[in-house]
């Protein structure tokens, strides 16, 4: 039997670290939506959208919103295309040197992001891929891949190969039994690696500080600059318009993907 | 005279050093059940994936209806298979892992329909079309796995040990099923497993295997009634071993000398007799006579239709005896004569080939 002060303490736990994780974003959306908060007030005086129109009439923030999602649309199609294929190997195949191949992918991840953006920075000014929406995304797709890899892997490591060898007694063809069988198996580890990937860029902010230019001012980049001129209320507004795509993906993983296996499947790489 | 429906010629199939086939020789006629009957390990499954095309042979000639397939790609033999794993589609309702390799072939959707109908309803699951795998017990996804590999009327249906993973109360069910379809459609099957039950209830032929090879070749009554040696008549579940010497065509126990009674024996040197429990027959008297095997009871266990003995003998040896119920019980350290049927008594060589 659990006793009433047990139950209690749980409750206050889990409560109180919900409350910790998530002050930080209710004082960003305080600061987006509040207005004449000074002193020593618990709230803000005043409730207003005037920041989000003065960032709206100040920045050019329909063009900051479509780079992001460009580039974050472009980070996706380019780390699946480099991670399905390897994750593939990586699991399907012996090959030597696994663990070191594996290492390798994980690397960017690995180490401080400053550090690996300051690399990333030589290079692209060495051969002018700075202020490019496909630069920017081919250095996103290098922190995006670790967990993509990481993910399909554990998604193709699962597949069960006597289902695929029953498509093929049945009468798939290779490209068939892919379409018909291990694509629908695997559907949802390629919809959580593709949804990582997106958010991975989307949400980036230190190596695009290192590679953006006039061009290719993105959503957190905007946040910073917004914050250096000193408009702290801007920047929340900003920061509040950048969570939207973060808080629907999450809904929709949620719905989509059992929370578990994506965690089992992290786990088992 | 028409075409066998499957041949196989010389078939080897090799992993590194070690032969997991050598020289495979069989002939399935149409319409036939034929089983590969083995232990774990000996090539039996290896062999369906060279059938299905899944393994590639390293020698030999797979030939099916005349026509060489050995070079052909699995999904092009139009074999069907039932899987020990099942393995149904989890993505795909009943109806449609059914219907699937139907799609496959560009069936029509009302041809579809229709036939997947009729699978489900020799299967018995009509009620079920719409579930998904993992909403099934193991016996109804074993009837999904027959009724997907049926649907499409494949060439010849290989069934890997389909009853392993249900239990003991649905396998005999599932048995009758497989029996009947096979049967009522006329499939030549080929059917791998461990269980000689399955095996001789099952088949119209038995192919017994042993590391590889294919040890013995008969009716379900030829390879029951007379094993070619040792190995297989344990196999198959004879209770009782004897090891014995054989001179001028007489058995006498290896280990006090004495003879036996036994039908004809073409052999000479040491063998084994094998005779199944329920041959024994146990007697009160004293009297000796051949074979006529002095024993005490060591133990006795009541099976509701017999009763089973354990048998001590003195020369160390031990024998099983079933007698029927009725018969006089005989209790724990009882002395008694155990007569072996002279009819019933086997001699077979021993087996020489040993894993390395």
């Amino acid at each position: 039997m659990r006793t009433l002060p047990a139950t209690l303490l749980r409750a206050f736990l889990v409560v109180g670290f919900v409350l910790f994780i998530s002050l930080p974003l209710v004082m960003i959306l305080l600061d987006a939506f509040g207005a004449d908060w000074f002193g020593m007030r618990m709230l803000p005086a005043q409730w207003t959208l005037r920041w989000f129109v003065w960032a709206a009439q100040t920045i050019d923030l329909g063009a900051v919103a479509l780079n992001t999602v460009e580039i974050a649309l472009m980070t996706t199609v380019l780390t699946l295309a480099a991670a399905l294929p390897a994750a593939w190997a990586i699991a399907r195949y012996r090959l030597p040197f696994k663990a070191i191949l594996i290492g390798a992918i994980l690397f960017p991840r690995m180490i401080p992001e400053i550090t690996f953006a300051l690399g990333v920075a030589r290079i692209f000014y060495a051969i002018h891929l700075t202020n490019t929406a496909i630069g920017i995304a081919l250095a996103h797709v290098m922190l995006a891949a670790p967990f993509a890899v990481l993910v399909l892997v554990s998604t193709f490591e699962g597949l069960d190969s006597r289902l695929l060898e029953a498509g093929t007694v049945m009468g798939c063809s290779p490209l068939r039994l892919f379409w018909r069988v291990t694509l629908p198996l695997a559907l949802p580890g390629i919809v959580a690696a593709a949804l990582f990937s997106f958010l991975a860029s989307y949400n980036d902010f230190v190596l695009t500080l290192m590679v953006y230019g006039a061009d290719t001012v993105t959503l957190p980049v905007q946040t910073y600059l917004s914050l250096g001129n000193g408009y702290l209320s801007v920047a929340g507004a900003i920061s509040t318009i950048l969570l939207v795509p973060s808080m629907l993906f999450l809904l929709a993983m949620m719905r989509m993907v059992n929370p578990e296996n994506l965690l089992g499947g992290l786990k088992g790489a | 005279m028409t075409e066998p429906r499957l041949v196989l010629e010389h078939i080897a199939k090799n992993w590194g050093r070690l032969a997991a086939l050598s020289d495979i020789n069989l002939t399935v006629p149409r319409g036939m059940f034929l089983s590969l009957l083995g232990p774990s390990g000996c090539g039996k499954t290896t062999l369906l994936r060279v059938i299905t095309g899944s393994a590639t042979a390293d020698g030999g000639r797979v030939v099916v209806d005349g026509l060489d397939v050995t070079g052909l790609p699995t999904y092009r033999r139009n074999m069907g298979m039932v899987f020990q794993s099942f393995a149904l589609f989890p993505h795909l309702s009943v109806a449609d892992n059914i219907a699937f390799p139907l799609t496959v072939r560009g069936v029509s959707r009302a041809e579809q329909q229709r036939r997947v109908a009729e699978a489900l309803r020799i299967v018995h699951l009509d009620a079920l079309a719409e579930r998904f795998p993992r909403e099934l017990s193991g016996g109804q996804q074993q009837r999904v796995g027959l009724a997907r590999a049926i649907v499409y009327q494949p060439t010849i249906l290989l069934l890997d040990e389909p009853l392993s993973n249900l239990d003991a109360s649905l396998r005999e069910e599932m048995r009758l099923e497989i029996s009947q379809i096979t049967r009522q459609l006329d499939i030549t099957a080929v059917y791998v497993t461990h269980d000689q039950h399955e095996a001789l209830a099952l088949s119209d032929a038995i192919a017994v295997m042993k590391l590889g090879r294919v040890v013995q070749f008969g009716t379900p009554e030829e390879i029951y009634g007379a094993p070619v040696n040792d190995f297989i008549a344990r196999f198959l579940g004879y209770a009782n071993e004897l090891p014995v010497v054989v001179a001028d065509g007489r058995a006498r126990i290896e280990a006090d000398n004495t003879g036996l009674e036994t039908g004809p024996i073409g052999l000479t040197g040491p063998a084994t007799a094998f005779i199944h429990a329920s041959a024994v027959v146990l007697e009160a008297s004293a009297s000796d006579g051949p074979n006529r095997i002095a024993c005490t009871v060591a133990d006795l266990a009541f099976m509701g239709d017999h009763v089973e003995y354990v048998l001590r003998h003195k020369a160390g040896l031990q024998l099983k005896a079933q007698a029927p119920i009725g018969a006089p019980v005989y209790p724990r350290g009882t002395e008694i004569r155990a007569v072996l049927a002279a009819d019933k008594l086997i001699v077979v060589p021993r087996d020489t080939t040993d894993p390395a």
